[in-house]
């Protein structure tokens, strides 16, 4: 062959024309040689990228690191990642090569109107020369970074497009290239798998928290538990596993979320506004209703909307979530976001939320037995005292008085009969005081006359500075209508503050009694009496005698510097 | 001679009573109990004007032993005597079908007076106050306490019951057997909190009845 070739060659008959096709064959082999090397430098840059995003478990540094792999490989100015929201619009926007400073001017971030938005319903790469001259081009608002070059490509997750990566001004005015296409593209496939990789392990991080939440109230069920100890720790675990913002706890009001009419009441709220416990939203017409009603979670975009809330919240948002034990409805777990904040609510943790919230109703319903054991313990305490009360102490003493008086008739020296009286008088005011302790440790019922009666005479200890000694002679609770009820009671709080006001009385006695078919009422106190009190303790004498009056009845006032009796008494 | 009957659980108090009343020359202790069961059954063959029974004992209630008594022999006068209030007494009394109460205290309440009052026939019982928890009972499901819970049948029977009526004469009016009268009273007892029962089994049937 050599041989060949060294007689060959001498013998061409056009030696230079070949050598310049050699030479330029030679320049393009050269310059492909170059392409590969940059080809290889590219693919193993593109390598170098996808372990590097791959290496983080983080979603929105994975998603940053993204972008600059992006940019690097394609050589581009600016780079941006553009999350897709439920409503095809763009919820996040990861940028790249803008500034901070850029980044404020321009204000909002893109939708994904004009070609962004072309991405979006139409998941393929694009690349143009000119983004400003496609017709699709929606114009970039003030102070926007002029960008002419554009590439886009789509994300996926499997078959679903998580979102695109946009870059735009190729690095010294050029355009972008096939090969950046594919660069990129191949670059997407693997952003695919790191964000599903990201978000998975998301997932089950939040997945293992919740169940940790959930274990902890179990654990927390265990112990003793506090009602509102218990809904605080609720509210607090729900919004720090779901990396939320505010938490709230509403439970239902006695008619039951389960009726309409019903109401709500915030009993804890954690990150909320400060005076949110406490509050109270009205059931019907509200997100609540089906909650409530169905006991099924439900996903509002704005909370603030979600019920009348007595003061405006800024939220948006939230997962509410019922708290149902055994097919009732306790309340509600309120879980709500910062406005244009993105919860991260898909179906596994909503089952979550749901079964954490459903711990939380046992240790609610556990801690309102323990409450309900207490309060059974504590009122059969207090029956049992009043019952020994009764059937020992007022019987033994009455039994003693019968036979104190017997014993007055066998005396025959007045001064020991007097004595006697005195005593078996004593012994009748002891039974009076017994049969009102029994009274009160019973926890009579509510709205009777005789608790009113009671009610207003603690009251007025207070300002009277001591306790007025009180007898209620009769059937009060049976024999008053309602009418010489109001007047009585108004009455006594007005003879009642008069004495606090003017009498400097040490001591006031207050007889309430039905006496032949009469309800009469006197208070007697020690104190100066009206004259020597200013004008203005006579202020109220009118209105007693009025309600006296309206009612066919008498109000007399008896004053003297020993003291002053306000008598005051109606037909029944 | 007025004849009185006394059944309380505290012999202290029965005692007390007995000397009282005896010293008063007109009137005499025919028979004493501190038992329900056994008052029930010795107060129709003693026979007294008057029968003075305490509200609560340990073997049943005095209301119960009132209404047993009088279905038998409604000539007996029945007066309820407790160491509770006016108002609870009040309608243990019209419940029992007792011609009135009388408090457990020394001074204030005349328990020789009732006696002789009711012995002469008398009511000491207002009819205005009985017309008032009459029509309380009659109101029905507006009231908001105890009355609410009851049946109508259990209402129907509570108004018989006001009015004045034994045992006997309810079921005959309401087609049912005596035994079968009773035993609403009983339950209506129990329900409107007169016998004797803790406050915390009214508490805990309440609670349980809310959820």
């Amino acid at each position: 062959m050599t041989d060949d070739q060294a007689d060959w060659q001498p013998s061409l008959p056009l030696p230079s024309l070949s050598r310049v096709d050699l030479d330029a064959l030679l320049q393009e082999l050269l310059a492909r040689v170059g392409a590969v090397m940059t080809s290889r430098e590219r693919l193993r840059a593109l390598l170098d990228a996808v372990v590097g995003i791959g290496s983080d478990l983080d979603l929105h540094s994975t998603l940053e690191r993204i972008v600059q792999a992006a940019c690097r490989l394609a050589d581009a100015r600016y780079g941006a990642l553009g999350v897709i929201g439920p409503d095809r619009m763009l919820i996040e926007f990861i940028n790249h090569g803008v500034t901070a400073q850029e980044r404020a001017d321009i204000g909002d971030l893109p939708r994904g109107h004009g070609v962004l938005g072309l991405l979006i319903e139409e998941p393929r790469p694009i690349r143009l020369h000119d983004i400003t001259q496609h017709p699709r081009a929606y114009g970039f608002p003030p102070n926007h970074p002029p960008m002419h070059s554009f590439l886009g490509v789509p994300v996926r997750i499997r078959d679903q497009v998580f979102g695109n990566l946009y870059l735009a001004e190729k690095s010294g005015g050029e355009q972008f290239t096939q090969d950046d296409e594919d660069l990129v593209s191949a670059l997407s496939v693997a952003a695919g798998a790191a964000i599903d990789n990201a978000r998975l392990y998301a997932q089950a991080e939040r997945r293992q928290r919740w169940l940790m939440a959930a274990a902890e109230i179990t654990s927390v069920l265990l112990g003793e538990v506090r009602r509102t100890e218990a809904l605080e720790f609720v509210a607090t675990r729900a919004r720090d596993v779901a990396g939320a913002d505010l938490a709230m706890v509403l439970l239902a009001d006695e008619t039951g979320g389960n009726t309409s009419g019903g109401r709500l009441t915030v009993e804890v709220s954690v990150g909320g506004p400060g005076d949110a416990a406490g509050w109270s939203v009205a059931v019907d017409g509200s997100e609540f209703t089906e909650v409530l009603g169905r006991q099924q979670l439900s996903v509002v975009t704005d909370l603030a909307t979600a019920a009348d809330w007595p003061a405006p919240l800024s939220t948006g948002t939230a997962l509410l979530v019922p708290l149902a034990v055994g097919g009732v409805a306790l309340g509600v777990l309120v879980v709500a976001y910062r406005k244009d904040s993105v919860p991260i609510a898909e179906g596994l943790e909503l089952a979550m939320v749901e079964t954490f919230a459903g711990q939380a109703a046992l240790a609610l319903e556990r801690a309102r037995a323990q409450d309900e054991r207490e309060m059974l313990a504590v009122v059969g305490d207090r029956e049992r005292i009043a019952r020994d009360l009764h059937d020992v102490v007022i019987q033994r003493l009455f039994a003693a008085g019968m036979q104190l008086q017997g014993a007055t008739r066998l005396s025959g020296q007045p001064d020991v009969q007097t004595r006697i009286e005195r005593v078996v008088n004593d012994l009748d005011t002891t039974i009076r005081d017994i049969r009102g302790a029994i009274f009160e440790l019973r926890g009579p019922a509510q709205h009777s006359f005789r608790t009113e009666i009671r009610d207003l005479v603690d009251e007025a200890r207070e300002p009277l500075g001591f306790r007025p000694a009180l007898r209620i002679d009769g059937p009060v609770d049976t024999a008053v209508p309602d009418a010489q009820r109001t007047a009585l009671l108004a009455v006594l709080r007005e003879a009642l503050s008069n004495v606090a006001k003017h009498a400097q009385a040490g001591a006031v006695t207050i007889t309430v009694a039905i006496v032949q078919g009469r309800l009469s009422l006197a208070v007697r106190d020690d104190g100066r009496g009206i004259a020597a009190a200013a004008g203005p303790s006579g202020q109220g004498l009118p209105n007693m005698r009025a309600r006296a009056v309206d009612l066919d009845g008498v109000c007399t006032v008896e004053s003297s510097t020993a003291g002053t009796v306000v008598s005051w008494n109606v037909p029944l | 001679m007025i004849r009185v009957y006394l059944l309380d659980d505290h012999e202290v108090v029965r005692f007390g009573l007995r000397e009282m009343l005896e010293r008063e020359g007109d009137i005499e202790v025919v028979g004493e109990s501190g038992s329900a069961v056994d008052a029930t059954h010795r107060i129709p063959a003693l026979r007294p004007d008057v029968a003075v029974l305490d509200g609560r004992l340990p073997d049943g209630s005095g209301i119960d032993v009132c209404r047993d008594v009088r279905s038998v022999d409604p000539s007996i006068k029945a007066l309820i005597l407790t160491s509770y209030d006016d108002d609870e007494a009040l309608f243990a009394a019209i419940m029992a079908g007792a011609s009135g109460y009388v408090l457990k205290q020394i001074h204030g309440t005349d328990l020789v007076d009732a006696i002789r009052r009711v012995a002469a026939g008398q009511s000491l019982l207002d009819p205005a106050v009985t017309a008032r928890v009459l029509d309380r009972i009659r109101k029905g499901p507006e009231q908001p306490d105890e009355l609410k819970d009851l049946t109508e049948q259990e209402r129907k029977i509570l108004l018989l019951v006001a009015e004045g009526l034994t045992n006997r004469e309810i079921a005959e009016r309401m087609f049912l057997a005596e035994k079968t009268v009773k035993n609403y009273v009983s339950s209506l007892l129990a329900k409107l909190g007169l016998e004797r029962r803790t406050q915390a089994a009214v508490l805990a049937s309440r609670l349980l009845n809310k959820r």
